[in-house]
């Protein structure tokens, strides 16, 4: 009896943990590596889903690289990604580097109300963007009028769609990065800084030197949150700009994937795109970390 | 740490307030401009110039959202999709987590670099084939499709591994003596313990299914079916043929974010916690 009891309490020892990551396993090779290896298949082959598939080869990339809307979609989402490190980079940890001061007078009252834009739907906020960029009445127009100037038309016109996209990326995260940033430099630990300021080191200096430095996980975690969110955005420009417009010149690779394979049912197509953007993003990521020495020796000593 | 400290003293720091407050002025914005335009008429929100206060305040604009479109039944389809979801996902993350974190067996680290390697897997790669699969499946335009492929995130998972490291191991050794079984020191021990990670975890599944838009575009196909988001771009595309107004979809917009901010208010600690997780290292 106490044996047989024994016996299965090893048993059950034994099988437990697998029970317990086998809901992980079973969702990931149903839904994501099963698909995954699917689309590989699928992007040599020609199919709207109804009739039979067609192997045609390498033509659907051979297409792709020809294609000058996925050209287009490729530009405009780095123009995103970039803009990401050119302005809301030195925008949070400006903001960041104020709030980190001692005894700053409504720091504890401001520091929330930078995190509200991240908490709200892209759609719901691109919407409301749309009334403010308005050609005739937006609200963000409405000062150039009353000077007697032009409006700037952010949403109807080909050279500009694509930063009002940005505008809203730039409102949307800024104050996100910031949080990052905040929380990263209130870890520093103080006595760095105390040692610089008996060597009579000076603010900036402090912070080139120091605060930067510190910062490097954070600001690692924070690009490869941008690149990878950045070649996923699709909400923005599909809201704001009605679709990726005017004639595509906000359309991101998303909202292009998306035109091409539910809107346009071309699977072969979709899958090629989702197969050379997994390959780009999987390089960039490597690449990254590579260059920021995470998950290297290095670090995890430190 | 007498260095940096705030002076209060000078136009260095002047300027360095009005960029503060002026972001953060800019942060509320449109939250501020969707509320009082919810209670204008079309005319005033078409007004040149802009006025920021309803000068004839009126409440059509709500009335007109739950009575002309589904607004209500897209509310709670969204949030009984985002708890649903978040209920699985701290549930099934919390048992690959804790499996991780304090179980020896074979191939364990072959499994667990193998679901770390899955947050590579970005997600237009199986965005097409996904969408077949649910073709074949009959899961399109059914809520099967928003649940199920998303219950074990690999990140929460990783996630809760990291915070169940930390528990005391001898805690779980006495209760074994004491003849507890495997599946009760997970729901009366581990659980309990691990409740602020949950907390976290929890926040940031619900904030990402009730602000998720491109899968349930992909998937629902019937208006009743439809999450906000949806509801809101559909409306949005309705303002062109007539049948919906500015005025309606501010009155809308506001309420679908205010959810989130009210919960922000209340818990501001964990919200920061839960949309900062990535950052572990910090």
């Amino acid at each position: 009896m106490l044996q047989e009891k024994k016996m299965g309490w090893h048993f059950e020892q034994k099988m437990v943990p697998y029970l317990f990551i086998a809901p992980f396993f079973i969702i990931f090779i149903i839904f994501f590596l099963g698909p995954a290896i699917f689309a590989f298949f699928v992007s040599f082959q020609n199919w709207n889903l109804l009739g039979a598939m067609k192997f045609i080869g390498f033509k659907n990339y051979v297409l792709l690289f020809q294609d000058k809307t996925f050209a287009q979609a490729v530009v405009n989402t780095l123009y995103y990604i970039v803009s990401g490190i050119v302005l809301q980079w030195p925008l949070s940890l400006l903001l960041a580097t104020v709030l980190n001061q001692k005894n700053m007078p409504g720091k504890k009252f401001l520091t929330p109300i930078y995190f509200i834009p991240i908490l709200t739907s892209s759609v719901v906020v691109a919407i409301v963007f749309v009334l403010f960029l308005d050609n005739k009445y937006g609200l963000f127009n409405a000062p150039l009028i009353s000077l007697g100037l032009a409006p700037i038309n952010w949403l109807g016109d080909t050279d500009l769609s694509k930063y009002a996209v940005i505008l809203l990326l730039v409102w949307r995260y800024t104050g996100y990065n910031m949080i990052l940033f905040l929380a990263s430099m209130q870890n520093i630990p103080a006595e760095l800084y105390e040692a610089a300021w008996v060597d009579g080191a000076s603010k900036f200096d402090t912070w080139w030197n120091i605060t930067i430095p510190m910062l490097r996980p954070a600001i690692a975690y924070v690009m490869i949150l941008g690149i990878i969110g950045g070649s996923q955005i699709f909400d923005e420009p599909w809201i704001l700009t009605n679709r990726g417009g005017p004639a595509d010149s906000s359309l991101s690779v998303g909202n292009f994937l998306y035109r091409t394979s539910i809107m346009n049912i071309r699977m072969g197509y979709g899958s090629a795109i989702g197969t050379v953007l997994f390959v780009g993003i999987f390089i960039i990521t490597i690449f990254q970390m590579r260059f920021f020495g995470l998950f290297s020796r290095e670090e995890q000593n430190a | 740490m007498k260095i940096l400290k705030f002076t209060g003293k000078g136009f260095g720091w002047a300027l360095l307030y009005i960029i503060l407050i002026g972001w953060a002025a800019f942060s509320l914005l449109p939250y501020l401009w969707s509320f009082t335009s919810s209670f204008k008429d079309l005319t005033q929100i078409f007004h040149y110039p802009p006025q920021f206060l309803p000068t004839n305040f009126n409440l059509l604009n709500y009335i007109n959202l739950f009575t002309k479109v589904f607004f209500a039944r897209w509310m709670i389809n969204s949030l009984a999709l985002a708890i649903t979801t978040t209920i699985l996902v701290v549930l099934f993350c919390s048992m690959a987590g804790y499996a991780f974190a304090k179980f020896n067996f074979p191939f364990k680290n072959t499994l667990f670099t193998f679901m770390l390697g899955s947050l590579m897997i970005p997600f237009q790669l199986i965005m097409t084939p996904l969408y077949i699969e649910m073709n074949q499946l009959k899961w399109l335009n059914s809520y099967w499709a928003l649940v199920v492929p998303w219950i074990a995130p690999a990140f929460g998972i990783f996630l809760m591994r990291q915070f169940m490291l930390s528990l005391p191991t001898e805690l779980l050794d006495a209760a074994r003596m004491d003849g507890c079984s495997e599946f009760r020191i997970y729901w009366q021990v581990v659980l309990p313990l691990a409740r602020p990670a949950l907390g976290t975890l929890a926040i940031y599944e619900f904030m990402n299914s009730w602000n998720s838009f491109l899968w349930p575009l992909m998937v629902l196909r019937d208006l009743k079916l439809y999450t906000l988001p949806l509801g809101l771009a559909t409306m949005l595309g309705d303002v062109q043929t007539g049948v919906v107004d500015y005025g309606q979809i501010m009155a809308g917009a506001f309420l679908a974010a205010l959810p989130m901010v009210v919960l922000f208010l209340f818990m501001q600690r964990q919200f920061i916690a839960g949309l900062t997780l990535g950052s572990v290292k910090g």
